[in-house]
């Protein structure tokens, strides 16, 4: 993430839908033509040329100070900076001359002069620029023999520290901080080789979108306090995924190690995200295996985990047709509201009695770049109303009335982040009242919460690291979730219980993977013939035309 | 000593004036003593977490955060607003006033500390760390923990060609104190600074305001003894 | 080329500058003052001044030499941004002081010479940036700023014409960097003095990104002249590719330093000779450097060289500013180089990777031989840094830093050698090639108990 290209499209490089003429120029000799404004670093990339960089960001403008990516070119006698040159009719450009591999050698070298032998020690170790480009193109040994220059270790902010001996003053934060966050919280301090980042101690660093400085940070200088001395890159297992903080649904990346979420770090989706994420949706993973989570089974003496789809059949069906009521959640998968809502249809249960509950709608927050922190909370608001319908977000008054009625006899409940059900939305405590008239109450939660009826039948369910499945962000993106942590022992998810439950009721035929679920869902998101592969990991935008 | 108003003849104005009340600049304050004396200035401006503080090789643990506790903020005196006012018509982004307004509040809090850059960024709609960035960059202004008289010895290579070195070890030996040092009186600091362009009148030291120029040890011993 | 008659010369940019009211309009406009910005503004259209002062053949005065009318025509004719017309007045390259005799002695010269330029340019707003130690520079230039606006030099109708000037002082605050074109312009944006990245050139996007000239305070001092004396004259003196009276400092080891206008070209041996008085103590010449700290130094031999941009630069060096710094049989050159690495190392800004430590490097390197504890390989070593700074940065200050260490060690390589023989008798500890994995002076105190402990230990 902070080293190589994402795998969808090209990041950063300006490539306008109706493209004014193409420029024709050479790179190393081969002839190429490309949009006008791109730089040359995005030119070569295209070529499939690395030029090797620190400073450069696609999402940020170019500030052309580490020198690391000088290349030589047709229109100067001096080599110029890839990154702050745009592409030029008849330009010939050339990346591998021997000036340029002792420039970068020299640069190199210049840069690890006062660099702290840190690697053991330092979190950025296996994603670090510093380690890769030198590897590279580096000695493998340093010159110096004098002390070197020292700098502060220090907080600035948000559990960020500067660690400042590692800093290659490359600006990377600086220059998110004024144009992605719009803050300015960090500066550079004094000049020269004293030159180092700090923050005004009345000022430190505190926008929600701190997080994504020590993502872009080449080496190692800007740490995480949750991710230090945690866990050693190479050895984690990644898994790309979406955050399910709100309803932006920025595209993440899952970080484990020996089955625990260490970190969450951002993906390239220029349709969502951009490359950034913020710090509530960095954090928001502690409860994966926390110590409120569910997870035991409580179905009864004789239920067991393994049958418990056909044990909710026969409690389900026990009360007339048509008497059954359902909650779901906008934590829910599209795959598992699909199949919730094939349970609901074949029981029989009234539109009346369809009800879900989303996290209560908290604070937007807009910044410079334009990056937004919707207001939001929930993940999956539009995929829940999309596939059981517009309403079902303002049912629950209803539904509670049904039970108090008599109306509704059994209830299923599938209770997700954030709330504990039962715990303090609007309505929940209306609802909690009435639940001891219900016969049969299925209740699927993700955490220990109020206490539920002594009949209930509860099953623990499962966290968003652990789903396999689509949600629909609030631009109307379906984008893919995939498990990257393990289910933790003995716990089935709702996407294999429900299908069990629908197969018992002759609902459904045979049991397939959420990919299966989400081929008979397709069509009605306006997604006729789409699959997981076009999906892909940056998403499609429902009832859009989709490219292979 | 005030010469006309800027542009006072037949009402023209400096780039981008917004209104009558034009400030001459020979209406800025001046004179070599106009610097306050720095008083109870904290000892850096950055406060606790600063880079005065160094720390060094990695050590497994990190240093403990908090802010200082607050100071007062700092507000302009209405001659200082009007400085700054004037200055804003001068420039057509009111930003690029920022190094002659940190003058100004060098000038009216006596150096710049913690609280003067949060004034200046207040004033000016500028985030802090701006401010701190730039006044860091810069050698020249007066750092809270200088003393009343900043003893500024040229030691680049003209005048260290005609002795440099023996007035910094002159002024060393004298006050007790060494390069970036100031005084326990809070009189005099010793700075060893970079060419000051009057090269054929080594050595020189700047003392505040004023070059004293083509030094010997007895010269400078006069100057100081003569200060106030 | 022909011996260039100094003795001669009479005065043109310091004709005025000893009289003790040199610095007052009165005494200016009472001694012909002003007369070329009228005929500036009056009988020159701006691409007539431009082709003017390129006939002229004046080439910048601030240290890159660039022809100045050349540089202005690069602003574009037809534009809808404000132009602005900067004078760099950060006069910080050592060995340098003459711009500040203009700005504390005659102040209305420069004045002149901006109304000039920015008419010249198309541009109604002038800044003037002033180094922050300048100053009595600063006053004298506030006040005659003042006196001209009074008297309809500056402002809406500059000498009763249409031409709408407004000049602005901005003082710097202690940086070299600053000095450099678009460190100037990063700085009087009110940003750190970073320079930017060219292209785009300052002509087409400087200042606030408009179209900007930045001249030296020389420069623009001469340009009175040439209006009122016409560019034959001009071009008269001294090498018709590079003419003009120039203002030479002479500084260090000489018995009479100072300031002197001579005529381009004048030989170096006659400036230090007889106009600054010959070496001091009756000693003999061991090295000058001839441009300002930033141009190749010149051993004794070499010196028989005219002042002036193409000889210098034949010579393989240049003229610079102008800031003639000599150095006699007794200079250290270890030290000498060690003083002008330390500047270079303190002025950095910081951006790029190979200045910002390069000159550190390179001090601590030469350090560590003047100090008596360097190794034969370092001085190799410290030209193939030299080579890793050259031509590689946003700006030329790292350039400026390598050419000075380059060129003393190479011209002065047995003087290296025999110190790194025989050292200083320095009893520090020889540091280890490689490195220790700890540098000395790294270690905490907190950290060095423990060390000692385990060693203790037999660990």
């Amino acid at each position: 993430m902070a080293t190589s290209p994402p795998s969808a499209s090209p990041p950063g490089a300006a490539a306008p839908a109706q493209a004014p003429k193409l420029i024709k120029m050479k790179i190393d000799g081969k002839e190429i033509e490309i949009a006008p404004g791109t730089n040359l670093i995005e030119a070569a990339r295209r070529e499939g040329i690395q030029v090797p960089y620190f400073c450069y960001h696609p999402g940020l403008t170019p500030a052309g100070n580490c020198r690391m990516c000088l290349v030589e070119a047709s229109n100067s006698k001096k080599p110029i900076t890839a990154c702050t040159t745009p592409v030029a009719e008849g330009l010939e450009v050339f990346t591998s001359t021997e000036n340029v591999k002792k420039a970068r050698e020299g640069v190199l070298e210049l840069m690890l002069l006062n660099h702290p032998l840190d690697c053991p020690i330092c979190d950025k170790s296996g994603e670090c620029m510093l380690q890769d480009n030198t590897f590279d193109h580096g000695k493998d040994r340093s010159r110096m023999v004098e002390p070197k220059v020292l700098k502060p270790t220090k907080e600035v902010g948000n559990d960020i520290y500067i660690w400042g001996n590692r800093c290659i003053v490359c600006t990377r934060c600086v220059r998110f901080c004024e144009e992605i966050a719009g803050t300015g919280e960090l500066c550079v301090v004094e000049r020269g080789d004293h030159s180092t980042i700090d923050v005004m101690p009345e000022y430190p660093l505190q926008n929600s979108l701190s997080g994504n400085v020590v993502d872009i940070c080449p080496v190692g200088a800007l740490i995480s306090k949750e991710f230090l001395y945690q866990a050693r890159v190479w050895y984690q297992k990644k898994t790309e995924s979406i955050c399910t903080a709100c309803a932006r649904g920025c595209n993440i990346e899952v970080q484990t190690l020996h089955n625990k979420i260490k970190r969450l770090v951002p993906r390239h989706n220029p349709e969502v995200n951009s490359y950034w994420m913020c710090d509530h949706g960095r954090h928001d993973h502690e409860y994966v295996l926390g110590e409120r989570r569910s997870l035991r089974y409580r179905i009864g003496a004789s239920g067991s985990p393994a049958r418990v789809g056909k044990l909710l059949a026969s409690e389900l069906q026990k009360a007339p047709a048509g008497t059954v009521g359902g909650i779901a959640s906008a934590f829910m998968t599209n795959e598992e509201a699909f199949l919730f809502r094939r349970v609901l249809e074949t029981l029989g249960a009234p539109r009346e009695a369809w009800a879900a509950l989303a996290r209560p709608a908290g604070k937007e927050e807009v910044f410079r770049s334009g990056f937004r922190i919707s207001a939001d909370k929930s993940p999956n608001r539009r995929g829940i109303e999309r596939i059981l319908g517009a309403g079902v977000f303002d049912g629950l008054e209803r539904l509670r009335a049904g039970i108090e009625s008599g109306a509704i006899r059994s209830l299923i409940v599938v209770s997700d982040r954030p709330h504990v059900l039962f715990g303090d939305l609007p309505g929940e405590k209306a609802l909690l009242s009435v639940l001891d008239r219900l016969e049969v109450l299925v209740v699927f939660e993700l955490e220990l919460g109020a206490a539920l009826p002594g009949k209930a039948l509860v099953l623990p369910s499962t966290a968003f690291s652990e789903k396999d499945g689509t949600m629909v962000n609030e631009d109307g993106r379906i984008q893919r979730l995939r498990p990257a942590t393990e289910l933790p022992r003995g716990i089935r998810t709702e996407t294999e219980i429900l299908q069990e439950l629908l197969s018992t009721l002759g609902g459904w035929d045979r049991m397939v993977s959420a990919g299966g679920v989400f081929r008979e869902l397709a069509p009605e998101l306006g997604l006729e013939g789409v699959t997981y592969r076009e999906i892909g990991n940056q998403g499609v935008p429902m009832n859009g035309a989709v490219t292979r | 000593m005030s010469g006309a108003p800027p542009g006072n003849t037949e009402g023209s104005r400096g780039p981008g004036v917004r209104d009558g009340n034009v400030l001459t600049p020979s209406d800025a304050p001046e004179g070599p003593g106009a610097m306050s004396v720095v008083g109870t200035a904290p000892a850096d401006p950055r406060g606790p977490g600063s880079t005065a503080r160094t720390t060094d090789a990695p050590q497994g643990g990190l240093p403990p955060s908090g802010a200082p506790a607050a100071a007062p903020p700092r507000e302009f005196s209405p001659e200082a607003r009007k400085r700054i006012d004037w200055l804003y018509t001068r420039y057509p982004l009111k930003e690029a006033a920022l190094l002659p307004v940190l003058r100004v509040a060098e000038e009216e809090f006596g150096a710049i500390d913690g609280p003067a850059i949060l004034c200046v960024a207040k004033e000016m709609g500028l985030s802090p760390g701006h401010v701190l960035g730039v006044f860091t960059f810069y050698t020249h202004y007066r750092r809270a923990g200088d003393g009343k008289y900043v003893l500024q010895v040229c030691s680049t290579i003209s005048c260290a060609l005609r002795g440099a070195r023996d007035i910094v070890h002159h002024i060393e030996g004298r006050c007790r104190i060494g390069p970036g040092q100031t005084t326990p009186d809070g009189r005099f600091t010793l700075k060893k600074v970079e060419c000051l362009a009057s090269c054929d009148t080594a050595p020189v030291v700047q003392i505040n305001d004023d070059y004293h120029e083509g030094l010997t040890t007895e010269k400078l011993d006069a100057i100081l003894d003569s200060l106030p | 080329m022909p011996a260039v008659d100094y003795k001669t010369f009479e005065k043109v940019l310091l004709a005025h500058a000893d009289h003790p009211d040199s610095a007052s309009i009165d005494y200016y406009i009472g001694h012909g003052g002003y007369e070329g910005a009228r005929k500036a503004l009056t009988e020159h259209d701006p691409a007539g001044l431009i082709d003017l002062v390129k006939a002229s053949n004046l080439r910048g005065r601030g240290g890159a030499g660039f022809p100045c009318g050349l540089k202005w025509s690069f602003v574009p004719k037809v534009t809808s941004k404000p132009k602005y017309l900067v004078v760099n007045a950060d006069e910080s390259e050592p060995g340098t002081f003459k711009d500040r005799i203009i700005l504390e002695r005659d102040p209305h010269q420069l004045i002149e010479g901006i109304i000039i330029a920015a008419h010249a340019i198309g541009s109604n707003t002038a800044y003037c940036y002033i180094r922050g130690e300048f100053v009595k520079g600063y006053r004298v230039m506030e006040k005659a700023i003042a006196e001209a606006y009074a008297r309809g030099m500056l402002g809406d109708k500059v000498l009763g014409t249409d031409f709408r000037l407004d000049l602005t002082m901005h003082r710097g605050a202690g940086a070299y960097i600053c000095g450099e074109e678009t460190g100037l312009l990063s700085s009087l944006e009110g940003k750190r003095g970073l320079p930017k990245i060219k292209p785009p050139f300052p002509a087409v996007e400087g200042l606030f990104r408009c179209p900007t000239v930045v001249n030296n305070v020389e420069t623009l001092a001469n340009l009175p002249h040439i209006l009122v004396r016409g560019t034959d004259w001009f071009r008269s003196i001294g090498p018709e590719k590079g003419p003009g009276p120039k203002l030479l400092c002479v500084s260090g080891h000489v018995e009479k330093p100072g300031t002197f206008e001579v005529p381009m070209g004048i030989n170096l041996l006659d400036l230090v000779n007889d106009l600054a008085g010959g070496i001091w103590k009756g000693r003999k010449l061991k090295a000058i450097i001839p441009g300002g700290s930033s141009a190749k130094v010149l051993t004794a031999a070499e010196c028989d060289v005219g002042m002036d941009f193409d000889s210098l630069a034949a010579k393989g060096t240049m003229l610079g500013s102008g800031g003639v710094i000599v150095m006699d049989e007794t200079t250290d050159m270890v030290d000498a180089l060690y003083n002008i690495l330390r500047f270079y190392h303190h002025e950095s800004c910081g951006q790029c990777t190979p200045c910002r430590e390069g000159t550190g490097w390179l001090e601590k390197i030469v350090g560590r031989i003047r100090d008596g504890r360097g190794r034969m390989e370092d001085l190799d070593l410290c030209l193939e840094i030299c080579d890793m700074m050259v031509g590689k940065t946003i700006c030329v200050l790292s350039d400026a830093a390598a050419f000075p260490c380059e060129s003393i060690i190479r011209k002065f390589r047995p003087e290296f050698e025999e110190r790194i023989r025989k050292g200083s008798g320095f009893t520090r500890p020889e540091p280890r090639p490689g490195g220790p994995l700890v540098q000395i002076g790294a270690i905490s105190a907190h950290n060095q108990e423990k060390l000692a402990e385990a060693s203790a230990h037999g660990h």
